[in-house]
């Protein structure tokens, strides 16, 4: 396998333990440029602009995961952190950017809005009678989060620092966070993966018959086994479904329709946990069978599909996948934001396995899930389960906590008529299109499944295990598959080629990291240490421009960040002069060597081409 | 140099030194380059092609030599290609090892294709050459292993003989013997005079052959800061001219070389082959000497200025230690440029404008740079360069792309001067 080495990089000292998912790049200020931000167990939140840290906030708690997005849906991002023991933390630059967020900076004094369902933790019934409580309760935050306020009103210059506009209690255990439109109603949803097996959604709302800016429940799905990561995927409809990686390279995909989601529509009262449960599929994947069932996964979706689509071009590996037939891929189109869609529809590429036939795999697969779910359905007192507020009364009797957009507890801010710290929906009206940040890949791929319809085929999606098989999926089938002597622990993606295709990196345990791209090209690349946390993205080293970065926070309490993380190409290709030489010219060079054999040519083509780059002769 | 992208690169296990890297170039194909660490292992890094897709495939093998012992550390190796048509690979490595009882063991072990065992067909591989071994103990520890050619030799047939300097302040010559086919050392005197009676150090060795290989620039370099260049007349065996130059701190290579290379014309274009620098009568030699704190010096057309018009590279005094050196045309312009390799991690790299050296560009490795070679690994005419640094090998390839245009303007020149006769 080719392997390279990066030579440029950042180096931070960061103390305390960062979690698997507790760094991430991203415009957390909205000025155009990514920055890192990086959260500790020790509930420190580092956030680094250019070479320096450029904002460092503590006293937050277990920060287990953090991302950033337009998590308000108003078109500008907002870091959300979330930490493991319990808590949300929202955090926004007042930056002034546009008129009606200079306001921000003015008011900026409000105190920090606590809001707590802590009270349905002791199973308060909803009615008039927990406001109380919840308010009790959400004072006694209030005073205990003083420090932090402090913070924040140090912090309040109009350099556009962070300050957290909201902190709300949710259920403890979160691993992972994912921002995405998983419902296609065109706002952005909070997922949290939980150690718990759960999987939960959130949405901002600031709608006032509900009397309140705070995240909603959405749903809540259970799972078979241990959560791996949660990632978005479009099917080839354009349906966005959420990924969920199970245990031995498999995984459950969730479909929410935006009927089931809907909170504040008393119509879709009729929603039945049945047809929720329909909604969700576990894919075993035709060589999960194979595999060791208990070995952790981690899973990718939405991959930019290259090009070209993927032929075993190497001839060495060939015979696994036989391609049924190759249609001409040589249409052109002029829209760049189809193309990827437009080339699954033109050539219809099919992949057969040689071991499972896509039929038969789907029936069995069809058997399974039903095996799955009535596995669960003795396991649980209900099968995977799907609450809206009219489902289930509103508390989860699991963990305690409050689902559902219905019942609202906490009355978190009595002043309600006062300027909102944060601007509302309506503020911001339909500006959605200037969101420039890098996680809105969502609305894109929105956009490009809406525009080609009827097209059959999704985007490719990534799985990898810890026992070292990176796998590449579309629609359900694998269609390549290798295997690494690495434990991988993470995956990522990252466009390291700069053609707008993304390319699959992958990093194990020991630092050993591999850049694959969608045609099973790899590259590895050798981090010299054990790595703790793992991720890549596009930062901004000088303000105004941004390159792909690798970042790796060892177990030394170091930060690493790769940047210019470019290769020209995945692959080494040797010279080849008869490319760029027209029909005549390469007459002429047959003329030269049409007595030899073909090493002789190739012998000759070399003397030839060494000769006229390194003679002065034809200067 | 920042055409120039990472092609591979692979880890040592051990680190190596300024002399544990060597190319050993094809007459038919690609070339190799060998690569040794510290702790005994040694690697050939070559290129596979697939012919129908272009791709490369880099190929990295431990090679196993037979008679490097347990303990045994490797201090230099040093290739050459006996054939001109084919690949007959003579490969020495010196050794050292430490016994028990507190001696210390060093050969000079030379591999080479048994003569006359009857396996000595063309496919010879560099693994049977590593199975045969023929020892020279020494008496003293080894530094730089050099080849040369002598054109004086035995039938007045060129023959090859390894130099090596030693830690006894001398260089010496070793030689095959023609009855028995061993290598034993054997005296300087007859051969390389200027050689002789160093008491120095030599940290390294580089001789240049020209005008039909009747007269030789030879030039040593010192860890004492010492510099030599004698212009021999090889025919009688007879030194022209002796410049001794004295540094205060170690040198660490010295290169004597043309501003310009000739590469011999391809034979089907009416071409002769054997036209190459060593043909030249007077050409204008430069002699290299690179400083390992001061800054390295460009003495500039020797045999025409003797030493005296001396060019500073400037800037390599600034950054760290200056490990090695290379002489290539890496922006393929038809005129060398230097390349300075230092302890700080980096490359610098010079050329020459209006007889000045002018720093270019740098670029930045993982760990000092210890060595480098610019050879064409890959076998497609386009040079690669090989970097040894303290932790691995790089490999760094000209973008293709932008080479095929350059190959595509420089042929339609020569089918237009070609049309003109």
């Amino acid at each position: 396998m080719r392997a390279v080495s990066f030579v440029k990089r950042l180096q931070w000292d960061v103390p305390g333990t960062i979690f698997r998912h507790g760094m991430t790049l991203g415009d957390v200020d909205n000025d155009g440029d990514n920055e890192l931000v990086v959260g500790t167990a020790e509930g420190e939140l580092y956030i680094f602009k250019g070479s320096d840290l450029w904002q460092k906030i503590t006293g937050l708690g277990l920060i287990t995961c953090l991302t950033v997005g337009d998590i308000f849906n108003y078109g500008r991002n907002a870091l959300v952190v979330i930490c493991g023991d319990g808590w949300v933390h929202i955090f926004y630059s007042p930056r002034p950017v546009n008129p009606t967020a200079t306001s921000l900076g003015s008011v900026g004094h409000l105190p920090v809005i606590r809001e707590s369902t802590l009270g349905d933790q002791f199973g308060v019934p909803t009615g008039p009678t927990s406001v109380d409580v919840a308010t009790g309760m959400s004072s006694m935050m209030h005073s205990s989060g003083s420090d932090q306020m402090d913070n924040n009103v140090e912090s309040n210059e109009p350099s556009g620092k962070m300050q957290c506009v909201h902190v709300q209690r949710i259920p403890t255990n979160t691993k992972v966070v994912l921002l995405a439109d998983v419902d296609k109603d065109g706002a952005v949803e909070m997922i949290l993966g939980l150690t718990d097996r759960v999987v939960r959604s959130y949405r901002w709302s600031s709608s006032a018959e509900l009397g309140s800016r705070r995240l909603i429940g959405l749903n809540k799905w259970e799972c078979a086994d241990q959560i791996g990561t949660v990632t978005l995927q479009h099917t080839g409809d354009g349906t966005p479904t959420l990924l969920v990686a199970q245990p031995g390279g498999t995984f459950m995909r969730i479909k929410c329709s935006p009927e089931d989601c809907n909170f504040d529509d008393p119509d879709s009262s009729e929603t039945n946990s049945e047809v929720a449960a329909s909604c969700v599929d576990y894919e075993t994947l035709g060589i999960s069978r194979m595999r060791n069932p208990n070995i952790s996964t981690e899973i990718l979706g939405d991959l930019e599909p290259g090009k070209q689509e993927f032929v075993s071009a190497l001839d060495t590996e060939v015979p696994k996948y036989l391609a049924k037939s190759v249609s001409n891929k040589q249409n052109t189109f002029s829209d760049d934001s189809q193309l990827g869609m437009n080339i699954f529809k033109a050539s219809s590429l099919e992949f057969k396995r040689n071991y499972s036939q896509p039929e038969m795999r789907k029936a069995s697969l069809d058997a399974v899930d039903t095996i799955r779910r009535r596995e669960i359905n003795t396991q649980h007192n209900e099968a995977v389960r799907f609450h809206t507020r009219h489902g289930t009364p509103g508390i989860d009797t699991i963990d305690g906590n409050f689902i559902g957009g219905n019942v609202v507890l906490g009355e978190f801010d009595m002043r309600t008529d006062k300027k909102p710290l944060l601007p509302t929906q309506k503020d911001f009206s339909p500006s959605l299109d200037n969101n420039k940040d890098n996680n809105n890949r969502s609305e894109t791929d929105d956009k490009n499944s809406q525009n080609s319809v009827g097209a059959k085929k999704g985007k490719p999606y990534a799985l990898a295990t810890l026992d070292g098989t990176i796998m590449l999926v579309q629609d359900e089938v694998i269609l390549w598959a290798m295997q690494v002597d690495h434990q991988i622990f993470a995956l990522c993606r990252l466009d390291v080629t700069g053609d707008g295709t993304d390319e699959i990196v992958a990093c194990a345990w020991d630092g050993q990291t591999y850049i694959l791209d969608q045609q099973k090209n790899s590259v590895r690349f050798q981090f010299e240490e054990p790595v703790r946390a793992f991720c890549t993205g596009k930062y901004s080293v000088a303000s105004g421009s941004s390159s792909p970065c690798l970042v790796y926070n060892t177990f030394q309490n170091k930060i690493f960040l790769y940047h210019d993380v470019i290769l020209p190409s995945m692959m080494v290709t040797s010279l080849d002069p008869l490319d760029t030489l027209d029909d005549k010219e390469k007459r002429i060079l047959e003329e030269w060597f049409s007595k030899d054999s073909e090493t002789g040519k190739q012998h000759k083509l070399q003397l030839l081409t060494e000769w006229l780059l390194y003679s002065n002769d034809c200067l | 140099m920042d055409n120039l992208t990472d092609a591979h690169w692979f880890p040592l296990t051990s680190q190596g030194n300024i002399y544990s890297m060597t190319k050993l170039c094809s007459a038919i194909g690609s070339d190799k380059i060998l690569v040794a660490s510290l702790k005994r292992k040694i690697y050939s890094c070559e290129y596979n092609r697939t012919p129908k897709y272009r791709h490369l495939r880099p190929l990295v093998k431990e090679l196993l030599f037979t008679y490097i012992p347990n303990g045994a550390e490797i201090i230099s190796i040093d290739a050459y290609n006996k054939s001109e048509k084919g690949d007959e690979f003579v490969i020495g490595i010196t050794i050292m090892k430490t016994s028990n009882d507190a001696t210390v063991e060093r050969y000079l072990n030379i591999y080479t294709e048994g003569e006359g065992d009857g396996e000595c067909d063309e496919n010879s591989t560099i693994e049977t050459v590593a199975q045969n071994c023929l020892m020279v103990e020494l008496s003293y520890t080894p530094y730089h292993l050099y080849h040369t050619t002598m054109p004086s030799g035995r039938h007045s047939v060129r023959e090859v003989v390894w130099l090596l300097s030693g830690s006894d302040y001398n260089i010496h010559m070793i030689r095959e013997d023609e009855g028995s086919h061993d290598y034993a050392e054997s005296s300087l005197e007859k051969h390389f005079p200027e050689l002789e009676n160093l008491e120095a150090i030599a940290t390294w060795i580089d001789i240049y052959y020209y005008n039909n290989q009747t007269r030789r620039v030879t030039a040593v370099g010192c860890e004492c800061g010492l510099v030599k260049v004698s212009l021999v007349d090889v025919e009688n065996i007879n030194i022209i001219k002796n410049w001794t130059l004295r540094y205060d701190k170690p040198v660490s290579s010295v290169r004597i070389f043309c501003n310009e290379n000739v590469v011999p014309k391809p034979k089907f274009l009416g071409g002769d082959e054997t036209d190459t620098d060593e043909r030249h009568e007077e050409p204008a030699l430069n002699v290299l000497v690179v400083n390992t704190v001061h800054a390295s010096v460009v003495f500039m057309d020797i045999l025409y200025n003797d030493m005296e018009k001396d060019v500073k590279l400037a800037g390599s005094d600034s950054s760290d230690c200056v490990l090695c050196s290379c002489i290539a045309d890496i922006n393929m312009d038809g005129k060398n440029e230097i390349l300075l390799g230092t302890y700080n991690q980096e490359i610098l790299v010079y050329t020459l404008v209006d007889d000045a050296w002018e720093f270019k560009e740098r670029r930045l490795f993982d760990a000092p740079i210890h060595s480098m070679a610019y050879l064409d690994l890959t076998g497609d005419g386009m040079k690669e360069l090989a970097v040894l640094t303290q932790r691995g090998v790089h490999v760094l390839q000209h973008d293709p792309g932008e080479v095929e245009k350059t190959v595509m303007q420089r042929f339609r020149k020569y089918l237009a001067l070609r049309s003109l006769t």
